[in-house]
């Protein structure tokens, strides 16, 4: 599952202090091309402050970073070659048309015509009126394809989704995974979990600036615990009759348990007995996210 | 790249450039067109009558010179125009110049412009030559002004069209001059308020040390650090020829307040 060539964004020890204060602390991080990795954490994690630090708008109180190879200090101007960011605050300029806006950046960014006007369609923009007069939705739309238009093969993505209805988080859903098939890396800073959950290959997570993993999404949530609610016609399992499950409850002919890990076992045992009714509920990434967290309160 | 940058930076200044260089003309233009009403006053009786401070802060160092005090059209020009003009292009200055940096970082695009692939010099020097190319069409009408007016409502005046433009050149020079101590205090604060405030306090306390400095004897030395007294337009059009020492002097101020700001953007952070 894990993707091809390996060290598009690469960072060692990248760690940034202000003061006593420890945004990003050690990051060791290596996302591969042809990849859409997560970045996850609460505000204040330090997600934006690494993504700051890819694009060299802050220097690392130690550590380095690089971008498709290219040293983000040293070889500033080649890294940002390589790299389109879309920030979490708009940056717009209020008094420009939206086709004002996008054709400055198209200038300094060397985008195509052709890939503007495809993204202006899918998202539904209307990009002849002025920026001012935009809802949030639509400021935010042109945020997007500001970034998009781009043909890099890094895209530093921070809080995409903010004010965008439902259709439209599915539609630029379905172009971050085009722009993966295409070969491109994508790094999607962000703390909404079923974003990451739908669009991720790999995901980090980050707490006080430290990364505290870093897997695929399907092992986050495959390692979790899974709660089973089976209803039984006949004889109803006796405790230690489930291998590898917890009872939590019994009510009549209704168990309650879970399940840590694979299920295969607990499966293969229901086999012996009469099921009339069987529920379970996924495991998400939320839960996986809140367990990192819920640790640190322990 | 450099290219876009400088056209992006004037075209987000090109309605301050539009006003200041309608206010700029008419205002050239309104002294000349009060020149005739103002000849019947006894302008000299007026200065002498003034505290040297005063008059220094009118006339410029030439406020002793022959020439000004039996020219009682120049003593009317530096009063009304010479005097006045820099003060303008000061503010100009101090405001584009900080803005360009500080505005954008204001309104959070300073993120997006430096993510592009540029250095942080090619970016201040694209922003700095921008400010110049702002300032130019303000100056040239302010300098037409002049022109039309003395054409139209100077009669007996002698104006060279040659000096005027030196002057304005000398003009642009200070501008420049007073744009990059602007750019110094953005890349320093990147707050628009804290960098205005800090410029323009800057410049006004410039203004003041320049007059105390010509009537002071002891505090006469402390002229030098203003950039006021590089900005002496009598000079010129008394002796006819261009002030290379003053032009030179502004230059390098321009030139090390660029170099200050470069070499403060250049390690300078940029967080939200």
């Amino acid at each position: 599952m894990t993707p091809g060539k390996s060290g598009q964004i690469v960072t060692r020890g990248l760690t940034k202090h202000y003061g006593s204060v420890q945004a990003v602390n050690d990051l060791d991080l290596e996302v591969n091309e042809g990849e859409i990795f997560g970045f996850l954490g609460p505000n204040g994690a330090g997600k934006t402050t690494t993504i700051r630090l890819l694009l060299g708008l802050l220097r690392p109180t130690r550590g380095s970073a690089s971008i498709a190879g290219f040293d983000v200090i040293r070889e500033g101007t080649a890294s940002r070659e390589m790299v389109s960011f879309l920030p979490s605050s708009p940056g717009l300029y209020e008094y420009m048309t939206g086709n004002e806006y996008l054709a400055t950046f198209s200038r300094f960014g060397g985008a195509s015509a052709a890939r503007r006007s495809e993204l202006i369609e899918r998202l539904d923009l209307d990009p002849s009126r002025k920026i001012k007069s935009l809802s949030m939705g639509n400021r935010q739309k042109i945020v997007i394809v500001r970034a998009l238009q781009n043909d890099v093969p890094v895209y530093l993505v921070d809080e995409p989704t903010r004010g965008l209805d439902p259709l439209v988080q599915q539609e630029f859903g379905r172009i971050l995974n085009e722009i993966k098939r295409d070969g491109r890396t994508v790094f999607l800073s962000t703390h909404v979990l079923s974003e990451a959950e739908s669009l991720c290959d790999r995901v980090g997570i980050l707490r006080a600036g430290r990364l505290v993993t870093v897997e695929t999404v399907a092992s986050l949530i495959g390692a979790r615990v899974r709660h089973f609610t089976v209803v039984f016609s006949g004889a109803v399992p006796a405790d230690g009759e489930l291998a590898g499950a917890l009872v939590l409850r019994r009510d009549g002919s209704e168990l309650q348990f879970e399940v840590s890990g694979s299920v295969d076992r607990v499966i293969k045992a229901l086999g012996r007995f009469e099921v009339t009714h069987l529920t379970t509920e996924e495991p998400t990434l939320e839960e996986a996210f809140l367990r990192y967290y819920s640790d640190e309160s322990e | 790249m450099t290219w876009a940058l400088v056209r992006h930076a004037l075209r987000t200044r090109r309605l301050a450039v539009i006003w200041f260089s309608v206010g700029m003309f008419g205002f050239s233009l309104l002294v000349m067109a009060l020149w005739p009403s103002s000849s019947d006053i006894d302008f000299s009786a007026y200065l002498e009558g003034m505290p040297e401070g005063l008059r220094a802060a009118f006339l410029g160092s030439a406020f002793n010179e022959e020439a000004v005090v039996e020219s009682f059209f120049y003593q009317y020009l530096a009063s009304q125009y010479t005097t006045w003009a820099p003060l303008v292009l000061a503010y100009f200055g101090i405001w584009v110049g900080s803005g360009v940096i500080a505005r954008e970082f204001d309104r959070d695009t300073l993120d997006l412009l430096l993510a592009q692939p540029v250095t942080r010099t090619r970016f201040v020097i694209a922003k700095f030559s921008a400010v110049i190319l702002a300032a130019i069409p303000i100056i040239v009408v302010s300098a037409l002004g002049l022109i039309i007016g003395v054409i139209l409502w100077g009669e007996g005046v002698e104006l060279s069209g040659w000096d005027t433009i030196l002057i304005h050149v000398n003009l642009l020079i200070f501008t420049a001059a007073t744009a990059a101590l602007g750019m110094v205090f953005a890349s320093l604060f990147l707050e628009p308020g804290r960098s205005y405030g800090l410029g323009a306090a800057v410049v006004i306390g410039m203004y003041l040390l320049n007059v105390v400095a010509q009537v002071v004897d002891p505090l006469e030395w402390s002229g030098y650090i203003s950039l006021f007294r590089y900005w002496q337009p009598l000079e010129q059009y008394i002796t006819g020829e261009f002030d290379w020492f003053n032009a030179v002097a502004l230059v390098a101020i321009a030139a090390a307040g660029l170099f200050g700001t470069i070499i403060i953007f250049r390690r300078r952070d940029i967080a939200a």
